[in-house]
């Protein structure tokens, strides 16, 4: 019997799993529709008047129109909360946006709350027609705005109305063909967009920059589009094996597309930045790499805190240690110079040796005062390493000098002054992340990028290693130490054993980390590895879920980039007050560790055994809680009549 | 100065470090003994002692050296009121990020206390500012040897010293003395020793354990103030050092210990004025570290405490 489905009524039926083919046509629309918003939002005319409003409703309606993207693209498989999130979020950005740019304001921003309100409940209760009632939505913004513009800004709304309309149909027809979005309306930003001519001389500063930002949402589109489609796709079923994989779960296979899909997105992401960063004159490539070792390093952590369950407070030593081998290795003063790649293992073996070194009298010993003594190594560390600029060793009672001599001690470490410059790597005689390499006329890899392909590279072969880890026969002894030491040690594990293994390990890699950082910095200090950067990577790794590696991958990546970007960058110069905000920002992030723990421990991606543990003791009696009163009832029919009447 | 006179200087240093040291591993030690947490937040009640109280004293408008009665009850007020405040201050945090982890695993509360050390410790950066912070002069400076004593040496002990002892030594006999004698001293001991069983017999433990972290916070906001009037001087991080020195006066007395607390506060405190004397003042955190790892591993139970550590 077939249920009629009216269009826009409150009815509570609900859509098949698998949406029918008109439906993800008219998705793609309004995906495009979204973007051609925000491009057409940033005439740059029109920035000058919108002060602190605009970038926020800027800055907020990019996130969310992206996370749209996501959801628009996995309709099938997403969490209807979420959806009305961001449907009234952004019909409702996109309403104060449009009211800052109308002439009545108030009117404006009011019916757009309302649509939001009236969308956010069609989608809700996933109504057949609810895509179409947001194009309509959108359509009505339209007419509002362009209805209640001012004269001058009519003839400017004309043509970004064209434009809008043009983008919408050509980008949906080219969405109904390929399903994935591709930038271009105009020959020019396609040349703009590859780096052909290194200036288009004929678009002027308006154009270029509404161009970049076109190219780089449209590029970052291929990446989200790559990466999160398998997440919500079509079938239900893909969906949630990727949703299982980020509960710790075996992933599942990536198909041929979306592996090309996702490797295409990750090399083409760093020229998408490229274009951000020469649209808004911000430098970001740069602190992201920074952003992304600091996840490889919450990588190696994962394994020591996570997979361990070791609380290691001074991780920052070993990276400092690796840096700082990387340093005296390649040094000019110290006159070894040695080659980037050999290094790299050596700095990892240097500071696997001193995770042994310290882990050895002290991983007996429980995890509170393992805590404290790897809290002490992380300050002392970087204290000796500043000292060590003067280092001489005369053996006592004599005049017999083993280091240095008796006026000038020897250097090694160049104490505060930090050492500079570092080597670089050397890829067949060619120096990388000093100059720009230039593909022909096509394209410029510059300096930075470099940088990012390399993290990339590093940071796959750390998730390889973790990956591995984690299945081998050590990873599952690192997981029974953590659950319960005393069981595991009566099946056969040896615990200190056990144990020392993910602390070396962790340090080897931390260490390996360090050595790329101090060759892509070129300039090291000891106060760069200061307890802050362990705190930091702490937070990474707890706040994301500890013990599962995706999780900790798609949490670090967050914070880190949220961080290093957002916060660092992006804050400061656009939002007014935005230095306050990073006065505070590590209390913020220390509250946020604090609230994690209390109110979730087990992190933000957590993986399902990972909360079993840590909400063990959730049933317990509490005898502190208990007001003397039994809550007990007995039951005059059961056991013994005399405890029934005798007893309470 | 002569050998002897800088033996004996050391001396004095060590035993006044050593007197406010023990007084913060008294908290420490109380707290771990109850609810076996280490609670590193407890540096940082520490420098906020030393920031409330100079604050306090900036309130009332007090720049220079305090003379005759103003001295003795402006002196008292903030000392009390320092103590109130830090102790409320635990307690807040002990109620906050503490409590709701009571039954959770070990790993839980460490991290939240971990959290908590570092989000005090930047609130204070973003209250005083990150640089050294000056403490003026309020208790007058005088040099006992020379000018009561008309001794012609170069050991200084001042009045600023005698303040340290005179307010420490009071606090932890006074301790001591609520511990033994009184019953809520005898409700914490009971509760240190067996949570469940102390419950059973009517104890309150959750009001025990607010009053441990009260009396651990208020010995802790004292021992800042005091130091402030000592060394004059501190910055945010003051807190972290000194609380490591503290934890390892702790644990090398015997965590748990009350006494042990004091006496490896005292010995501690000798350990880092010879530290600082001969060899050199970097030097002195790797010493304190050495022990501490010697300590843990040759002798986890510490100098007077009973028994083996127990595992993980």
């Amino acid at each position: 019997m077939e249920q009629i489905q009216p269009k826009f009524s409150r009815s509570t039926t609900r859509r098949a799993t698998a949406p029918a083919r008109p439906e993800q046509i008219t998705n793609w629309v309004i995906v495009s529709a979204l973007q051609s918003f925000i491009l057409i939002a940033l005439t740059p005319a029109l920035i000058n008047q919108w002060g602190m409003l605009g970038w926020a409703a800027f800055g907020l309606g990019a996130v969310m129109a992206l996370l749209c993207f996501g959801w628009y693209t996995g309709k099938a498989g997403a969490y209807p909360m979420l959806a009305i999130f961001y449907v009234f979020s952004f019909v409702s950005l996109m309403g104060a946006a449009l009211a800052f740019l109308s002439a009545q304001p108030l009117l404006t921003a009011l019916i757009f709350l309302a649509l939001a309100y009236i969308t956010a409940g069609a989608f809700a209760r996933k109504e057949r027609g609810a895509s179409i009632f947001l194009a309509v939505v959108l359509v009505i913004g339209f007419v509002v705005l362009f209805a209640s513009a001012s004269e001058g800004a009519r003839d400017r709304l004309n043509l970004m109305l064209l434009f809008f309309g043009l983008y919408v149909l050509t980008s949906g027809a080219a969405t109904f063909i390929f399903g994935v979005r591709f930038s271009d309306l105009r020959r020019d930003d396609v040349m703009a967009f590859y780096g052909f001519a290194s200036e288009p001389a004929i678009l002027t500063a308006v154009e270029t920059i509404r161009t970049r930002l076109a190219s780089f949402l449209s590029s970052s589109y291929g990446l989200i589009v790559g990466l999160l489609r398998p997440i919500g796709r079509g079938s239900a079923a893909t969906g949630k094996a990727w949703r299982g994989a980020l509960a710790g779960m075996p992933r599942p296979a990536l198909r041929g597309t979306q592996i090309v899909l996702i490797v295409l997105g990750l090399i083409v992401f760093p020229w998408a930045i490229r274009q951000l960063e020469m649209a808004t004159n911000i430098s970001l490539l740069i602190t992201m790499n920074v952003g992304l070792l600091f996840v490889v390093l919450a990588l190696g952590l994962n394994i020591v805190v996570g997979f361990a369950g070791l609380l290691d407070l001074g991780y920052a030593a070993f990276f400092a240690i690796g840096a700082y081998t990387m340093g005296v290795f390649t040094w000019p003063n110290l006159g070894l110079e040695w080659s980037f790649w050999i290094v790299i293992w050596i700095s990892a073996l240097v500071a696997g040796i001193f995770g042994m070194i310290i882990g050895a009298p002290t991983l007996r010993l429980r995890g509170d005062y393992l805590a404290i003594v790897t809290l002490a190594f992380g300050e002392i560390v970087p204290r000796a390493i500043r000292e060590m600029w003067d280092i001489k060793l005369k053996i006592p009672f004599t005049e017999i000098y083993l280091i240095g001599d008796k006026l000038e001690g020897f250097n090694l470490t160049n104490g505060p002054q930090g050492m500079n410059p570092v080597g670089t790597p050397m890829f067949f005689g060619f120096e990388l992340g000093v100059d720009p390499i230039h593909l022909g006329n096509f394209a410029t890899i510059s300096p930075p990028m470099q940088w990012y392909f390399l993290i990339l590279m590093v940071g796959g072969i750390v998730l390889l290693a973790a990956l591995r880890l984690e299945r081998s026969r050590l990873g599952r002894a690192w997981m029974a130490i953590r659950e319960d030491e005393t069981a595991a040690d009566a099946m056969g594990v040896d615990p200190v054993r056990t144990k020392l293994l993910a602390f070396a390990l962790g340090a080897s890699f931390s260490g390996f980390a360090g050595s790329i950082y101090a060759a892509m910095i070129q300039a090291i200090f000891p106060e760069l590895f200061s307890f802050l950067v362990s705190i930091f990577l702490l937070i990474l790794v707890i706040v994301s879920g500890m013990g599962n590696i995706w999780g900790v991958l798609v949490g670090g990546l967050m914070i880190s980039l949220f961080d290093r970007v957002v916060l660092a960058q992006i804050v400061p110069q656009f939002v007014p007050g935005g230095d306050v905000l990073q006065k505070w920002r590590w209390v913020m992030y220390a509250a946020g560790l604090i609230a994690v723990m209390v109110l979730r421990p087990e992190g933000l991606f957590p993986s399902a055994a990972r909360r079993a543990e840590m909400h063990e003791g959730d049933d317990d009696f509490d005898f502190d809680e208990w007001d003397g009163e039994s809550d007990a009832q007995i039951d005059p029919g059961s056991a013994t009549p005399a405890a029934a009447k005798g007893g309470n | 100065m002569s050998p002897t006179e800088v033996l004996i200087q050391q001396l004095l240093n060590g035993l006044t470090i050593g007197a406010y040291l023990a007084l913060i591993a008294l908290g420490y030690t109380m707290v771990y003994g109850i609810i076996e947490l280490i609670n590193f937040a407890h540096g940082d009640l520490f420098t906020f002692g030393f920031l409330i109280s100079l604050s306090l004293f900036r309130l009332y408008g007090a720049t220079g050296t305090l003379v005759g009665f103003e001295l003795v009850w402006l002196f008292t007020t903030v000392l009390l009121l320092t103590m109130l405040l830090t102790g409320i201050l635990n307690v807040v945090i002990d109620r906050i990020a503490y409590k709701p982890l009571r039954k959770a695993p070990r790993l839980a509360p460490l991290i939240t206390a971990v959290g908590m050390s570092f989000a005090l410790e930047n609130i204070f950066a973003n209250w005083y500012g990150s640089s050294q912070i000056n403490y003026p002069d309020f208790f007058p400076r005088v040099d006992i040897l020379r000018e009561w004593f008309q001794m012609d040496t170069f050991v200084l002990f001042t009045t600023q010293d005698l303040l340290l002892v005179g307010v420490t030594i009071p606090l932890m006999i006074g301790l001591r003395y609520f511990v033994q004698r009184t019953k809520l001293g005898k409700a914490m001991r009971a509760s240190a020793q067996n949570a469940n069983a102390a419950a059973i017999m009517g104890i309150n433990v959750e009001r025990v354990i607010m009053t441990t972290f009260f009396i651990g916070g208020a010995l802790a906001g004292a021992a800042g103030m005091i130091f402030g009037n000592f060394l004059h001087t501190g910055r945010y991080l003051m807190g972290f050092d000194a609380g490591l020195f503290a934890f390892t006066a702790a644990v090398f007395g015997g965590i748990g210990n009350i006494t042990g607390a004091m006496l490896g506060g005292l010995i501690i405190g000798l350990i880092k004025a010879f530290s600082d004397q001969y060899l050199a003042a970097q030097w002195t955190r790797a010493v304190i570290f050495a022990i501490l790892i010697l300590v843990l591993v040759f002798r986890p139970q510490g100098l007077l405490g009973q028994g083996e550590a127990e595992k993980a």
